[in-house]
């Protein structure tokens, strides 16, 4: 048996939310359905829906033990856009294909394509690797000061190793600049991070639940990583990443959201009206993070 | 106390993940291991282009904490050389977490202490790096603080291994480094 899940013709952070309320309980269950996802009609996508697709595709495909299928956009664009991002070799771990499509090389303001994360030695290769494109993106695209390099690849250091701390499961990367004309009118750098792990409640749950009793949740367990700096370890050298991540978004006028379980916490400037924290989301495994970096406006880097 | 012995480690490349990290530290410490005495360990960091506060809370912190080794055991001293300004904020915020400090230079050679530290005491430390070797009343001149005051100043600083006690005596990581190399010359 497999079901059809139509993908939203936008699939940025809004469609992937679409996406998974259209998954139903019953999806994600042994004994579900097989998942066909219908990326047919999908005419723009931003690096936060892309690896969502991986995450969709992987949570199925452990929960049902039967691995999903993905029929690719029409949209020769887009098509195009995918391929440069070299989605397709993530895309072969997760979905049943018979042959992905071939990847192409061409001008994409990428900063990283999508890459899985399953070890240490990832996270150094995605850090070392990001190094000249963001000199590139974010000194001479976006006008950061010299040093920001160096701080992106912290950020990117530290959300990747998220995965490895806290998700005990694969997870992907990906980041890109792009043109936000209609909601901020300056370019931006996308950085998207997924798994589909524990999530931070399962994570920290074990250290910290029972200080909370009936009171914690999703949205407690985001705010005790996110706001509070706790961890899943007693080490109190533990749980900086985040922080710093946030502290980061901050300097940089950024926003930063985590998603996990049926949470969500961000860090919001000025230019978002997100809630700094949603709950009663649909339920979803692991966490995902968005981070946006708008174009630099002064201050420290 | 006998001058401490000297360790040099250069550190290269990217320090990220705390896997990295940890590895890193446990090489130092297992070099560190071998001195039966007192050891100053100098870790160069000017071919770390990238830190991340994993890493520091490894490489760092991790090392400076005063880990429950036995009283009689050799004491461990450490500087950290070469931190530019994007080592700065990993290190001192992994410091300051715990509530620790570590002596430090700069690439331009400047003396810093980074992380949690009270102004008296860390003036008290850049008088004693100045000086090279001081006693209690003689920092208490030059601070124009009392003697019993100098000595809380003091103990607090060999407490957190920031200056190498002998006997009377405090001597900053420069002067030990100073007279480690004539050591080694003559």
């Amino acid at each position: 048996m497999s079901r059809v899940i139509e993908v939203p013709p936008t699939l940025d952070e809004t469609g992937f939310e679409t996406l998974v309320e259209a998954v139903r309980a019953g999806d994600m269950e042994e004994g579900g359905p097989r998942l066909l996802l219908d990326a047919r009609q999908v005419s723009w996508v931003s690096p936060y829906g892309l690896i969502g697709l991986l995450a969709i595709g992987q949570a199925a495909r452990e929960r049902t033990g039967l691995a999903p299928l993905i029929e690719p956009p029409d949209d020769s664009e887009v098509r195009s856009y995918i391929d440069r991002m070299d989605f397709w070799t993530a895309a072969a771990d997760v979905f049943e294909m018979e042959t992905p499509p071939a990847r192409r090389h061409g001008e994409v303001d990428k900063l990283l394509e999508v890459t899985s994360i399953r070890s240490h030695e990832d996270v150094h290769r995605v850090v070392q690797h990001v190094k000249d494109r963001a000199q590139r993106i974010l000194i001479n695209r976006l006008g950061y000061p010299r040093p920001s390099v160096i701080h992106f690849s912290v950020m990117l250091s530290e959300v990747c190793q998220n995965i490895l701390e806290h998700a005990d499961s694969i997870g992907w990367v990906c980041a890109q600049r792009y043109h936000w004309k209609r909601r901020l009118g300056k370019d931006v750098v996308v950085l998207a991070v997924m798994d589909v792990g524990i999530g931070f409640e399962g994570s920290l749950g074990a250290e910290h639940a029972r200080r909370y009793g009936e009171s914690w949740s999703a949205a407690a367990a985001l705010e005790a990583a996110f706001l509070q700096g706790e961890s899943r370890f007693r080490d109190p050298g533990r749980g900086q990443g985040l922080q710093a991540i946030r502290r980061q978004g901050i300097k940089w006028n950024g926003a930063v959201r985590i998603r996990s379980g049926d949470a969500m916490i961000a860090r919001v400037p000025d230019w978002d009206d997100t809630p700094e924290l949603q709950s009663a989301l649909p339920w979803f495994p692991g966490a995902q993070v968005l981070i946006v970096l708008p174009e630099y406006s002064g201050g420290p880097g | 106390m006998s001058a401490p012995a000297v360790a040099h480690t250069e550190l290269f490349s990217y320090l990220v993940t705390r896997h990295t990290g940890r590895a890193v530290r446990t090489g130092i410490e297992r070099e560190l291991a071998k001195f039966d005495r007192a050891v100053l360990a100098v870790l160069d960091m000017r071919h770390v282009p990238v830190i991340d506060f994993s890493c520091a809370d490894e490489v760092v912190a991790k090392l400076v904490i005063p880990g429950p080794r036995p009283s009689s055991g050799p004491r461990r001293f450490f500087l950290f050389r070469g931190i530019a300004e994007h080592h700065l904020e990993p290190i001192e915020c992994a410091l300051s977490r715990q509530g620790l400090a570590a002596a430090g230079e700069s690439v331009d050679g400047d003396p810093m202490l980074i992380g949690r530290i009270e102004r008296g005491v860390e003036v008290a430390w850049r008088e004693i790096w100045a000086v090279g070797l001081v006693g209690a009343a003689a920092l208490a001149t030059r601070l124009h603080v009392t003697e019993d005051a100098a000595f809380g100043l003091l103990a607090e600083l060999d407490s957190r291994h920031l200056v190498i006690r002998d006997g009377d005596r405090y001597v900053s990581f420069g002067r030990a480094l100073e007279d480690a190399r004539r050591g080694d010359a003559g």
